[in-house]
């Protein structure tokens, strides 16, 4: 009974030690390897944003289901579509979104694994700022018996300033720590910062 | 009917009883039920229900001028408070709860004094302000230390960083009213807007309409068990004919933020439902507010049904 005891301890052990490295490796690579695909995510949709403000979230498992809000300045409206549908093209054609540049914005975060993208609006010295929010939901992070995981990604548009471990600071106080969406982010480079969350949003 | 199946029948009803009893005292317990809350003939408030106006709302602030630093409030900077006081009392569908905080209820209930008597929360609001304390309904809201320190510091919360008088009116309501949900974090420190000791269960929600608002409340629902309520599009449709209605929703499934699919829901979220419609292949347009905007989200009627834990539609008390 003992050893067996012991034996689930021990395989415990490896299993947390292996996921703690598991999530370390791939921050550390996934933003080099897909650098270029996420920088064209974030301008593209900054490009259809600037037209038309939305958010866009793929929230099933097979990226195929779409949520899209569509923000006007007196009402936001919610759809759920799946991307096969006919009704995705109509609503883009109905707020005369560039439905191109929306499907190759779809396609491309379906290749990276992005499940939500959207502008947050943040003030410093009450002055209105933005930065592009992106979740990435990968294999590597999401295994069996893992709680799920997101790499979330924050774009600004200024260098942000970090504590010596590299954590965002709150740029009016430099002694405290920024928070976004209630969570810890850290330095990508002076520009990008990541998280790995469990919510995508 | 023989006794003998009147025995068998009530065996089986004993049986479910003695099997079920604390899910039984915890749906009682949880479920808000108040003599208060019975179903008024007249409905809704309608325009005649009208308190005040937004004019004279404005009125009474261009009549102070100016508003000095309160000491009570000191991180409350007076101009923007002033300022936000003007925009709540002309727009108040721009009122903002803030990003990741637990402030949804005290959102939600906000839309009855902004719509029906903006001069009174006007008024209260500068009393609260310069005194510290004031009377609003059948309360009187004193503030501790903590909470009046921390008003006009919150940060990141979007539109809230710059509404010292939304923070002074949410802290405050959240450090007035208690559920059983705040029982384990009954005092406020930094951060707690975000967690359980700013949040607001069903009953607590319905006693604060009672205590702040001269309302006569109808509440339809509970913390974990959904309303029964055979045809809920419909029902909410007739409700809605008298006026906006609030709703208790499961907050994962309307903003679902992980793939991981839960069979357990339970509410979170308190909206002010504007509309319902049907819309084309049995979809149901609903319209609420909540996040400092107007949302129009179609849904299916399951979903709909699935979302709902708490319907509460109120009547304006003549005076």
């Amino acid at each position: 009974m003992k050893s067996i005891i012991n034996y689930i301890i021990l395989l415990s052990l490896l299993y947390g030690a292996s996921s703690c490295s598991h999530s370390k490796k791939f921050t550390q690579n996934y933003y080099s390897e897909n650098e270029a695909t996420l920088q064209s995510i974030r301008s593209r949709f900054k490009q259809l944003y600037d037209k038309n403000p939305f958010a866009l979230e793929l929230h099933d498992k097979k990226l195929s289901r779409i949520g899209l809000e569509i923000h006007t300045d007196s009402i936001r409206y919610i759809y759920d579509f799946n991307t096969s549908e006919p009704y995705l093209l109509d609503t883009l054609h109905k707020y005369q979104f560039d439905a191109r540049q929306m499907n190759e914005l779809i396609n491309d975060m379906q290749k990276a694994n992005c499940t939500w993208i959207t502008n947050l609006d943040y003030y410093e010295k009450r002055q209105k700022k933005f930065l592009v929010f992106i979740s990435v939901r990968d294999k590597k992070l999401n295994g069996f018996l893992k709680p799920e995981k997101y790499f979330t990604l924050a774009f600004f548009d200024q260098p942000q300033p970090y504590d010596e471990r590299g954590r965002l600071l709150d740029s009016e106080d430099l002694k405290k720590n920024r928070l976004i969406n209630g969570e810890m982010f850290r330095k990508i480079n002076s520009n990008v910062s990541y998280a790995l969350t469990g919510k995508f949003r | 009917m023989t006794p003998y199946c009147l025995t068998r029948k009530l065996r089986y009803h004993l049986l479910i009883l003695f099997r079920y009893h604390t899910i039984i005292i915890l749906v009682i317990l949880l479920t808000c039920f108040d003599p208060d809350t019975k179903a008024s003939p007249s409905g809704n408030p309608s325009d005649s229900n009208q308190i005040s106006t937004p004019q004279q709302a404005i009125a009474f602030l261009d009549s102070l001028q100016r508003l000095d630093s309160s000491k009570y409030w000191p991180n409350a900077d007076p101009v923007l408070f002033l300022e936000n006081l003007r925009v709540f009392a002309t727009t108040p569908f721009k009122f903002y709860e803030g990003k990741g905080t637990n402030f949804c209820s005290y959102f939600a209930l906000t839309y009855i004094p902004l719509s029906y008597d903006p001069l009174g929360f006007s008024r209260f609001m500068i009393e609260l302000y310069q005194k510290g304390k004031a009377r609003m309904g059948k309360v009187v809201l004193k503030p501790g230390v903590a909470v009046r320190k921390e008003a006009g510091l919150l940060k990141y919360k979007g539109p809230l960083d710059i509404s010292p008088a939304g923070q002074i009116w949410f802290l405050t309501l959240a450090d007035h009213f208690k559920g059983y949900l705040n029982i384990f974090n009954l005092r406020f420190h930094d951060g707690d807007e975000n967690t359980l000791w700013a949040s607001t269960n069903f009953a607590k929600f319905n006693r604060m309409l009672r205590k702040l608002f001269p309302v006569k409340v109808h509440a339809k629902g509970a913390d974990l068990v959904r309303p029964w309520v055979d045809d809920l599009p419909a029902y909410l449709e007739k409700k809605l004919r008298d006026g906006p209605i609030f709703l208790y929703l499961n907050n994962r499934l309307l903003y679902k933020k992980t793939h991981v699919v839960t069979r357990f829901g339970i509410p979170t979220h308190f909206v002010l439902l504007l509309d319902i419609s049907w819309s084309e292949n049995k979809m149901i347009n609903i319209t609420y507010w909540d996040y400092g905007k107007m949302t129009l989200q179609r849904v299916d009627e399951e979903f709909l049904r699935k979302i709902v834990f708490g319907i509460t539609d109120y009547t304006i008390k003549k005076k």
